[in-house]
């Protein structure tokens, strides 16, 4: 077993390998800049300015606003995908016609890149040539999703649609890989199929369940790309979200250190779920 | 009802369900395709045509315009993609396994690895790009592939590390007492029965790589450009060419469909586990 | 079986990390420039005067030119990354007024570059876009393109409240009901802002049932920068401007409380589309396009697209142009310069001494470029296919302002976007939304050492 664990460094070396040659550097660069009065044109001879950058973000009411509205993007959105690739994996894991047409069906709207789709959406939801905007004017809804008080929801939706076949594609996958003896067994026993579900099912699915609910809550607390397109965080600062509020302190306002102090901050605010996520996907012992 | 009955049922519900999904999340992508058809005075028509004479002058916009190399930009992206999605797999599939069989680096080097997922890309172009134009990675299809990996190892060692602690350690541990080595264990044993879950790494890592936009937009300057990139030079400051960005999508879109039509049959399960029990 | 996955599996990914290697090679030639450029019709034009050059003087000057596009999505972003970074690998920066001020600590001053005066000096070009292109009193960037704004409206609509009397006398009604204001159509030449409000009333379908269109106007109301610039045009027509004397901030004026209410009564009126929070240039070619709308206020190089009849069969023949209402227009010039960081210096110049000719600012304009050169935009043969180049030539010299090109400009209109969006919206009431957005200039100003 000695031997074994020796292999067992050996199997983690490129992995370490990989982060120690790209991910320390530009990591300490991140807190470096944080503390410097950092901008653009000042970037080779910044000042050190201690903690006043972090000062500036943590009484900047905009940064709770932005912070308030990725948490509430990131709940609702989430749940919605979670529970709409479940119920997609258990449709599909059985014996279907054309499955794996359906399955690439299914995963159509991961394969265009957020930032191209958005564009894309433009057109779709323009209020006069955009195709969804007319048959919902049509059928008697309001025709400008991207104004308020439709906006967030729309964005939402967005969303949704594009990422439900990320979380139904883990959680097929770990259907797929669930043994049939324990829910065989719960047949014999005169489970439904609700009980097997909630019985048997769930608890093994769980580790890829958090997987999933993390990697998207993750992402869609960083979402960036459609947004700035649709709405660019408009109107005022209405769907600006935490990432949006740090690009554009970088990059519009010109605030590399203030841009960095937000991101430091967010790391240590994330990482306190990630933490948590991390524990439970672990089973307790090797 | 007879169970057969009920059965046919239910697989017919849960067809109707999964088609009824499918056809609305592809609404977005199915439009793009049939706007990458419409002249421009039919795409700002409305009501929307659903019938109309296809035209391909965006394609030929794609493929032919002046000093715009689209094949060049979906061989990069191909390369890209492809490579990263194996070594990403390479990479974590047994760093997974050292965690959760030896428990080495549970506490520090798997926090460590999944907390890449947290950082917003927009501030961290700049250091990689100072990191690439001093390392030569620059401009590069490696300097690309290397990024993209950092990217999705939280995903690859998260996925692994869920799929490999619901394996049976049984068969391990008779073939170690057979004399096998880890890294047999790993090949032979944990590599055949993890397959849906590689399948799904190595869709959701290919997909992700390929679709990439902000650091394949701020660390490259021209000979390794993706297709994303290059499908976004479509956007003017006078307005978007709608026509010739969807033609480039939809082009875009085929390579990335293929790949996970074809990576799909990973996703049966291995070997029945049941036989060892 | 298995087996053989497994190997061919680990083969595959060798050999593709072994193939994307060789992609490193390719090394300059001491005399091959970079010149960045953005997507477009910019970029059609310059493509077409780099492929000259290279064909007819590459040889006598040794210079090769090679223009990279970056995508129009975060281009001043990249850029400015690859300033920062002062990386060699671009010679040739391409920036605009309105950043200008940012680029210009990356950037060489062309004073010594180009010649005094007459051919390959900056004399060659309209001298607002030339000083639109200095920071701190030094040229920096030569001026390709020149920016500004027009009012666009229908042609056949606006003759007709001229002529039509009952129109007239509904026009008027409209006025006094909806504005408390005594107010009679006139030429959308000699229009005030107070005019244009009552005009997109009257032009609007709830509001007057006999309108021709759906909504007066279209306003671009979405968080972006450039729908500062256009709202600017107000402010500054109405009297008003970003500063008072020195670099005081001005936006809490009664001239700005005005301009503001110029887009809030449109939009509390819905004389614009509901969607309009989210609109920016495209969406509003889009509403006009389609003949939801009678005019608006939109930058000069929508004209080429409105008046084509393949591209906007709707409209085009009854697109006419006038001065913005308040006879004030923006102006803004994108440019290249050279990069600090470039390693082929003597090059670059060459290059840039050649743009700086009329002959090669003709070829510019001729392959659809708009260049800020009288010679280039007044040239009768040209102005049958581009009939909007003589004017604007005409309204940047009259009507142009340039904002400011300090280095603040990005960050004090990425302020006013956030703010004046918010109050475009209806979210936030007018004098509260220029109050913090006159605040936070103040603050930014104070900070960088502009005011005390």
């Amino acid at each position: 077993m000695v031997q074994e664990r020796r292999l067992g460094y050996a199997f983690l070396a490129p992995l370490t390998l990989l982060l120690l040659g790209l991910a320390v550097f530009p990591g300490l660069y991140a807190y470096y800049l944080s503390a410097l009065d950092a901008s653009l044109e000042t970037f080779r001879s910044p000042r050190f300015i201690g903690l006043a950058n972090y000062v500036r973000v943590l009484t900047d009411r905009e940064f709770y606003g932005a912070i308030g509205f990725s948490v509430r993007y990131t709940l609702i959105v989430v749940t919605l995908e979670l529970v709409l690739g479940l119920a997609l994996a258990i449709a599909l894991n059985r014996e279907l016609r054309g499955k794996r047409v359906l399955i690439s069906l299914l995963l159509l709207p991961l394969m265009v890149s957020p930032a191209l789709l958005g564009i894309m959406f433009r057109l779709t939801l323009n209020e006069f040539i955009g195709t969804v905007s007319y048959y919902l004017r049509a059928a008697g809804f309001p025709g400008n999703l991207l104004a308020p008080p439709y906006v967030p929801y729309t964005l939402m939706t967005v969303d949704v649609v594009q990422w439900t076949p990320f979380t139904f594609l883990i959680l097929y996958a770990g259907l797929r890989s669930i043994p049939d003896e324990p829910v065989e067994a719960a047949i014999v026993d005169g489970a439904g199929g609700w009980q097997i579900l909630r019985f048997v099912v769930l608890p093994l699915l769980r580790p890829l369940l958090l997987t999933a609910a993390f990697l998207r809550g993750i992402d869609a607390f960083k979402t960036f790309d459609t947004i700035q397109i649709l709405t660019a965080g408009g109107p005022g600062s209405l769907t600006t979200t935490a990432s949006i509020y740090v690009y554009k302190t970088a990059f519009l306002t010109g605030h590399l250190g203030r841009a960095n102090a937000a991101v430091v901050i967010l790391l240590l605010l994330l990482s306190i779920p990630m933490s948590r996520a991390i524990r439970h996907i672990l089973r307790s012992t090797p | 009802m007879t169970g057969a009955r009920r059965k046919l049922l239910t697989t017919a519900g849960a067809w109707a369900v999964a088609a009824a999904c499918g056809v609305l999340f592809s609404f977005p992508v199915l439009n793009t395709v049939l706007t990458s058809l419409k002249t421009v005075a039919d795409i700002s028509s409305t009501p929307p045509k659903w019938v109309f004479a296809p035209t391909v002058e965006h394609y030929a916009n794609v493929f032919y315009a002046a000093g715009y190399k689209f094949s060049h930009f979906l061989a990069n992206s191909l390369l890209i993609s492809l490579a990263c999605s194996a070594l990403l797999v390479v990479v974590c599939l047994p760093a997974a396994y050292s965690i959760v069989r030896f428990g080495i680096g549970r506490a520090r080097l798997l926090p460590a690895a999944v907390s890449l997922r947290l950082l917003p890309p927009v501030t961290f172009a700049i250091p990689f790009f100072i990191l690439y134009s001093a390392s030569g990675l620059l401009d590069t299809r490696t300097g690309l592939v290397l990024v993209n990996l950092l990217a999705n190892i939280p995903l690859g060692l998260l996925i692994f590390v869920s799929f490999i602690q619901e394996l049976p350690q049984e068969l391990e541990e008779s073939a170690f007492l057979d004399g096998a080595t880890a890294a047999q264990a790993l090949r032979h044993i944990v590599f055949p029965l993890a397959y849906p879950g590689i399948g799904a790494v190595a869709i959701l890592t290919f997909i992700w790589t390929w679709n990439e936009f902000l650091f394949a937009l701020m660390l490259t300057i021209n000979k390794a450009t993706t297709v994303t990139v290059g499908a976004s030079l479509f956007v003017t400051a006078w307005g978007v060419l709608w026509g010739d960005v969807a033609a480039a999508i939809s082009v875009a879109v085929v390579p990335t469909l293929l790949f996970s039509f074809f990576v799909q049959r990973y996703l049966v399960r291995g070997i029945t586990l049941g036989a060892v029990r | 079986m298995r087996e053989l996955k497994i190997r061919g599996f680990l083969a595959l990914s060798v050999a593709l990390t072994l193939l994307i290697v060789p992609a490193q090679v390719a090394s300059q030639t001491p005399a091959t420039i970079r010149m960045v450029y953005w997507p477009g019709p910019e970029s059609d034009a310059m493509r077409k005067v780099v492929d000259w050059y290279n064909a007819n003087r590459s040889a006598a000057d040794g210079v090769k030119v090679e223009m990279v596009l970056f995508s129009r999505e975060g281009f001043f972003d990249k850029e400015a990354t690859v300033l920062a970074a002062r990386s060699p690998e671009v010679d040739m920066v391409f920036t605009a007024s309105y950043i200008l001020g940012r680029h210009a600590p990356h950037m060489d001053s062309l004073e010594k570059v180009v010649a005094a005066s007459g051919e390959g000096s900056l004399q060659v070009f309209l001298p607002s876009a030339r000083d639109s292109l200095s920071f701190q009193g030094r040229p920096y960037a030569v001026p390709m393109d020149v920016s500004n704004h027009f009012l666009y409206y229908r042609s056949d609509y606006l003759n007709r409240l001229l002529t039509d009397s009952a129109w007239q006398r509904r026009y008027s009604e409209v006025a006094q009901r909806e504005l408390g204001k005594a107010l009679s159509p006139k030429k959308p030449e000699d229009w005030s802002p107070d005019d244009f409000v009552a005009a997109a009333l009257f032009f609007t379908k709830t509001i007057n049932p006999d309108s021709p269109t759906a909504f007066g106007t279209v306003l671009q109301a979405k968080n972006l920068i450039y729908n500062v610039m256009i709202w600017d045009n107000f402010l500054y027509g109405l009297g008003g401007s970003w500063f008072r004397s020195g670099f005081q901030p001005a936006l809490n004026t009664p001239q700005a409380q005005k301009a503001l209410d110029v887009y809030v009564t449109i939009m509390q009126k819905k004389a614009t589309p509901a969607g309009s929070t989210s609109y920016e240039y495209g969406e509003a070619n889009e509403a006009f396009r389609t003949g939801k709308v009678a005019f608006m206020v939109q930058w000069s190089a929508a004209f080429h697209e409105l008046d084509d009849k393949t591209k906007s069969p709707m409209v085009a023949g009854n697109v006419k142009l006038a001065p913005v209402p308040g006879k004030k227009t923006h102006v803004h010039a994108l440019g290249v310069g050279i990069s600090a960081y470039s390693n082929t210096k003597p090059a670059v110049q060459k290059w840039v001494r050649f743009l700086a000719t009329t002959q090669a600012m003709r070829m510019y304009a001729d392959a659809g470029g708009i260049p800020p050169v009288r010679a280039a935009l007044a040239n009768p043969a040209l102005a049958k296919q581009r009939p909007e180049f003589p004017l604007i030539a005409e309204h940047v010299e009259k009507y142009g302002y340039v904002e400011t090109t300090i280095a603040e400009t990005v960050p004090i209109l990425e302020i006013l976007a956030k703010h004046l969006s918010a109050a475009w919206a209806l979210q936030v009431a007018p004098k509260i939304a220029l109050d913090q957005a006159n605040g936070e200039i103040t603050q930014l100003l104070k900070e960088k050492g502009y005011l005390k």
